[in-house]
């Protein structure tokens, strides 16, 4: 018998108040977890996501409309540009790659991106790293109705090589809209962790002359991504086709538009980290009631603690180990609901976008989350322990004479 | 020389009505080391205060008890916490056991805060008070006389200099009164504590070669004042 058997024995006793109060300080824990690290990996993979492009250059539109169009494959096309423009681009002196792709099908929700083969082939999707297909796959013929499958699109939809299937136009899934020609797959890309593995790609030209598109737009393409040679050509660039050019959008450079995304979006993070610390304000309250009430009952048990010869900041240390306990078990649990919560986020970004965030890697609130928790829980032990430390011994032994 | 040693002993309380009613004013009162002395008292006498006062849970008004050479009415309460948890034992007339932990554990409670933790004799001593099947058992689980047995083992296990039991067979019926008297009696006896025990039990009180009446020591008079 110890001070920590007599915290863990009224634990015991006590155990639906112990569970409950517990689970409410994991679900605080776990919420701010979630808060903190998915806006920060999330902002981070967005910002680092660039396909290994520097800029795209589009029809004339919001710079982050072109971005997340060309980049990350989600949103509408703003418009088509002319293949005289690509040409043009394509020569500037500033430029090391310029690749074009054209947007505008689906198959079953995921999109089909038509370009050169060169994108796949000579690109690297992250420093070091270029797009490669599995084994028993090969590359698209750009002169064939062929298709490389992005790694999350082909396990979603189950297609694997020597598939075919038939494109549906728009962006969107609609069974109606299906075009007459058939695609062969041949290839599926590796997991890159980028949006590239949620997008089916084919042959630029497949896609602009699919039937049913506007014949006259047949040349059109829907943006050109491009790779600089140094920084400065950017600059030089955004002035001449953004500020004293209107046909065209040069969004330049990538990272920082999303940069400026998530700035906007700041204050719904902080939305959610309030209502976080709400929570946890919330649990501690939960501690601090529960242990509170439990008071009453105790006076005896403390009295006879007491009477034995226990000082009183033994029985303050008692009740504020006990509620340090609490929180120390929900801030284990904690995690817990911060793995469940973020397996759920992860998903849907990765269905999303493509994004693959990652629950265990390193962040400063695994550490001070925890630690706050169990602060938190040990300062809402302090007010029941002072009532501990008062109750008056004599009073409640409960013998009369 | 003297185990306990009290001198010009009082004790106030405010009543209700907001007067100072004094409860206890022992003019002098003393226990040897190893003494067995019962001390009659009537519901209402002070007699539960008077225990308080020596086991040091509340302190006196006015004038000194020197317990065990300590001057326990000039000590703080922690210290005095500290000299209870190591030199006395007390055993209520409820018993006073913890009840959600099981007999072993609440004679362990009695170690726990005088002297060092010792499960072995913790186990021997409810053996001695005839439950060392029940180590485990909780309060609730034994009926009221091996309850009262477990409190007994609980007052010796600190291995006290003075045990103090008040109305100690109060909640037995007569036959396990006179069991639990001899209980304590002999267990302090063999075990070198003295034992200062009150009752309004007649019978068990002659069974003692030194009692007093508490009616005889204790003289308060009515005070009036704010």
């Amino acid at each position: 018998m110890s001070l920590f058997g007599i915290v863990m024995r009224s634990l015991r006793q006590h155990l639906l108040s112990t569970c409950i109060t517990s689970c409410s300080i994991a679900l605080a824990g776990g919420l701010i977890l979630s808060v903190w690290i998915i806006k920060d990996q999330a902002n981070d993979a967005f910002v680092g996501v660039h396909a290994g492009f520097d800029a795209v250059l589009g029809a004339r539109s919001s710079k982050l409309q072109l971005v997340l169009n060309s980049i990350f494959h989600v949103e509408a096309s703003p418009g088509n540009v002319a293949w005289e423009d690509y040409l043009d681009i394509r020569e500037h002196p500033g430029i090391t790659h310029a690749l074009p792709i054209a947007v505008g099908d689906n198959f079953r929700g995921y999109r089909l991106v038509g370009t050169l083969p060169e994108l796949l082939q000579n690109i690297e999707h992250h420093p070091g790293q270029k797009y490669a297909v599995s084994s028993g796959g090969r590359w698209m013929d750009p002169n064939r109705r062929e298709a490389v499958v992005g790694f999350f699109a082909a396990q979603q939809l189950g297609l694997k090589v020597g598939d075919t299937f038939h494109p549906y136009h728009g962006l969107l899934y609609d069974e109606e809209k299906q075009h007459a020609e058939t695609y062969v797959v041949v290839g599926r890309l590796k997991p890159t962790n980028s949006p590239a593995d949620r997008v089916i790609w084919i042959p630029l030209a497949g896609l602009q002359k699919m039937s049913g598109h506007d014949p006259q737009a047949a040349t059109d393409i829907s943006a050109v991504l491009i790779k600089l040679k140094q920084p400065q050509s950017g600059f030089r660039m955004d002035m001449s086709i953004n500020k004293q050019g209107n046909r065209l959008t040069f969004a330049w450079p990538v990272d920082q538009i999303m940069a400026q995304l998530f700035q906007k979006i700041g204050w719904f993070d902080k939305i959610l980290a309030m209502v976080a610390y709400l929570v946890a304000v919330v649990a501690a309250g939960g501690i601090l009631s529960g242990l509170y009430n439990t008071m009453e009952e105790r006076r005896r048990d403390i009295a006879i603690l007491r009477a034995l010869g226990a000082r009183r900041r033994i029985i303050f240390g008692t009740i504020l180990l006990e509620s340090t306990v609490i929180a120390l078990v929900g801030a284990f649990f904690s995690f817990a609901i911060y793995a469940i919560i973020f397996e759920g986020a992860s998903g849907i970004i990765r269905h999303q976008t493509g994004v693959v965030i990652h629950p265990w890697q390193w962040h400063p609130s695994m550490l001070w989350t925890p630690l706050g928790m169990i602060l938190l829980g040990a300062l809402a032990g302090c007010i029941p322990a002072l009532k501990a430390y008062q109750t008056p011994v004599a009073e409640n032994l409960t013998q009369i004479s | 020389m003297a185990l306990l040693e009290i001198k010009a002993l009082s004790k106030h309380f405010r009543t209700p009505e907001g007067n100072l009613q004094k409860v206890l004013d022992i003019d002098s009162f003393t226990i040897d080391a190893e003494q067995q002395m019962a001390l009659k008292g009537q519901s209402g006498s002070g007699k539960t205060t008077f225990l308080h006062l020596i086991a040091g849970i509340i302190s006196p008004d006015s004038g000194t008890i020197q317990l065990d050479g300590h001057p326990l009415h000039a000590l703080s309460e922690s210290y005095r916490d500290r000299l209870r948890a190591s030199t006395i034992g007390y055993i209520f007339q409820t018993f006073n056991l913890l009840q959600g932990f099981t007999c072993l554990e609440n004679v362990c409670l009695g170690m726990m805060f005088g002297s060092t933790l010792d499960k072995k004799k913790a186990a021997a001593l409810l053996g001695e008070v005839g439950l060392g099947n029940y180590l485990q058992h909780r309060p609730s689980q034994l009926s009221v006389g091996q309850q009262q047995r477990v409190a007994i083992a609980r007052a010796l296990a600190n291995q006290p200099k003075l045990v103090l039991a008040d109305e100690p067979t109060g909640n037995l019926d007569p036959d396990l009164a006179q069991d639990a008297m001899q209980l304590i009696r002999r267990l302090c006896g063999e075990s070198g504590a003295a034992l200062l025990l009150v009752s309004h039990d007649t019978e068990l009180l002659g069974q003692f070669e030194h009692c007093r009446d508490l009616k005889d020591i204790n003289t308060p008079r009515k005070e009036n004042g704010a």
